[in-house]
């Protein structure tokens, strides 16, 4: 559970803050929500996004995980957050370039191996996402929309109650978009999780119960 | 099946992915200032067991010397005198390292020794001295002496025995004897003097490395200086001195400015020892200077490395990272390259060791300081190299 209490961040400008339903308003998210998070760009998506995640601790207001807050959470706490709570996709993606796709994957994977998917299982959904065929070049050699899709399985591959999805189709085609986000749904079903994603417009090829207009 | 074992290969990802790049050149650098620096620190530490080993003076022999005059042209002219004055006795007794000195007393007769071997006859005048019992370095059981005993038992020089096999017997075509040997013979010994003349059976009962002198048991002396000397007392020419310590500096400068001298070579061996010491300290000390300097440099290679991946560090923590999981496979390589590296220079320096004090006699020390300061030293880096590292990690 997410309490989301009146954030704010003076990085964005007043006047699009005074007019977001998400800056200086309350919301709670069940991790199981499906929620879209919609706003043209320099509305403060990737920054929302990053406050959820804790890289950015820049904002007033309180938002509290499980009812701990996000601020006072010891640095074992937040990487148990990370760990095994939230699964991210990156708009930058954050791969290491040097390795490649699967091993990025694995990276991942093997920080809590009895609790993630089975690899096979996780192999396959490089095969399913078209990535299978590089799955073993650096990552620096892939293209912008085969390391996209390399985070999302990255994401994917290991325990998560929740995803947080700050544009993760944004360099991927229609065709991939939909297998993508047919394989984020067959996930996050599987697991009873949910999502917070970040979008540019309405017409996304995920599910959403709730959109909140930045 | 990559589940088998994914801590191996969590692990290997990890160096992968940071151990990787620039700063190698810099800790190849630093691996070979080490290794020259510990061989250098062994090296000296060695030097030092050694000269130490070799301060040590025999149990038998602890701070034992015999003080006398250097003799002079003066002296051998009659115009002055080589024996001791009652002052240089007094000044040394009253030195903090003094224990006691004892003047050895001489005989105020004359002896005369002859003996016949293979039917060759031998004689040669004689001196004595004696000194009381608890100086001496041997004292067989048949070393003493009553009133009215016709035996005399004689304690030898070693130095005389080596003269005779090596010098006189071999040119003279006599033969050699052990000291065993020398404890069957039995020759005649006369002593003359003003108030007689006696004669006793005399028989060499054992020989003194610390006394290089002909010795008699002191009840004899003080007898026969009395009943057939002329009972007065010779000056003192020789006195022993027992030390608290025989490495004390002290013992040398208070000899030398009474104008004395010492038959020991433990005074000039422990100068020597002394200089070996010192400079196998200061040796020691540059070489731990080098050594730390080479491991700063060390340090300083993987902190840069850690530097230099930043962003791959940061991102690891994005993943659910934490320090703990990190340092482990960052400093396991570090460890086992400075591991065997230290193993291999230990190993030369041992085999070192052992060969130099086969060749040149020096005194075994066994290899356990070796060890321990290479074990020490691999322990001691390799933690500040893991705190360093975990420091670095907590705070990027």
């Amino acid at each position: 559970m997410i309490n989301w209490q009146g954030i704010d961040v003076d990085t964005i400008l007043l006047e699009t803050r005074q007019q977001s339903q998400l800056w200086g308003k309350v919301h709670q998210f069940d991790f199981r929500d499906k929620i879209a998070l919609e706003a043209r760009s320099g509305k403060g998506k990737s920054t929302a996004i990053g406050i959820l995640a804790g890289t950015r601790t820049d904002y007033t207001g309180e938002i509290l995980i499980d009812n701990v807050d996000r601020r006072s959470m010891s640095a074992s706490q937040q990487s148990q957050l990370l760990q095994s709570i939230f699964g991210i996709v990156w708009q930058d993606l954050r791969l290491m370039p040097e390795l490649s796709g699967k091993d990025n994957v694995l990276l991942k994977h093997l920080l809590l191996p009895k609790m993630a998917s089975n690899i096979d299982e996780v192999e396959t959904w490089a095969d399913l996402l078209g990535v299978g065929a590089v799955w073993h070049k650096p990552a620096h050699q892939l293209s912008y929309g085969e390391r996209q899709r390399i985070a999302i399985i990255r994401a994917l591959s290991a325990p998560f109650k929740m995803l947080l999805l700050d544009e993760p189709f944004s360099h991927l085609d229609q065709h991939n978009s939909t297998l993508a986000a047919r394989l984020i749904h067959s996930v996050c079903a599987e697991r009873g999780a949910g999502y917070i994603f970040t979008t540019l417009d309405a017409a996304s090829y995920l599910d959403s119960d709730r959109t909140i207009l930045i | 099946m990559i589940q088998s074992e994914p801590t191996t290969s969590r692990g290997k990802l990890l160096q992968k992915t940071i151990l990787t790049g620039d700063g190698v050149g810099k800790t190849i650098l630093g691996f070979v200032g080490y290794g020259l620096s510990l061989l250098m620190v062994l090296s000296a530490t060695l030097t030092w067991q050694w000269s130490e080993a070799v301060l040590a003076p025999k149990p038998s022999e602890a701070g034992y010397m015999v003080i006398s005059r250097p003799v002079n042209l003066a002296n051998s002219l009659g115009l002055g005198s080589s024996s001791l004055t009652d002052q240089d006795l007094k000044t040394l007794s009253v030195q903090p390292f003094a224990k006691q000195i004892i003047p050895f007393r001489s005989a105020n007769f004359s002896a005369f020794a002859s003996a016949s071997i293979r039917g060759e006859n031998l004689a040669t005048a004689l001196f004595f001295e004696s000194i009381p019992d608890d100086l001496l370095d041997v004292l067989p059981a048949d070393f003493r002496w009553s009133e009215g005993s016709s035996q005399l038992p004689i304690l030898l020089g070693r130095d005389f025995l080596n003269l005779y096999n090596y010098g006189f017997a071999t040119s003279q075509g006599l033969p050699q004897l052990s000291a065993d040997a020398v404890g069957l013979i039995s020759f005649q010994v006369t002593i003359t003097g003003p108030k007689g003349q006696r004669t006793y059976t005399g028989k060499v009962v054992g020989f003194s490395d610390r006394i290089n002198s002909i010795l008699v048991p002191e009840s004899f002396l003080i007898w026969a200086n009395a009943h057939v000397g002329d009972g007065t007392k010779k000056p003192t020419s020789r006195a022993m001195l027992q030390v608290q310590s025989g490495d004390d500096p002290a013992i040398a400068n208070t000899i030398t400015d009474l104008g004395l001298t010492t038959n020991q070579d433990t005074l000039r061996l422990s100068l020597a020892g002394k200089t070996a010491q010192q400079s196998s300290q200061l040796i020691g000390l540059m070489a731990l200077m080098f050594m730390a300097l080479a491991v700063s440099q060390l340090i300083m290679s993987q902190q840069l490395t850690l530097a230099a991946k930043h962003q791959e560090i940061r991102i690891l923590k994005e993943l659910g990272y934490q320090a703990h999981h990190l340092i482990g496979p960052l400093v396991r390589p570090f460890g086992i390259r400075l591991g065997l590296l230290t193993l291999v220079l230990m190993g030369v320096v041992i085999w070192g060791q052992t060969n130099l004090e086969d060749k040149f006699g020096l005194p075994t020390v066994g290899p356990l300081t070796v060890v321990m300061l290479s074990l020490m030293f691999w322990l001691l880096i390799t933690s500040l190299n893991a705190y360093a590292l975990g420091r670095r990690l907590q705070y990027s």
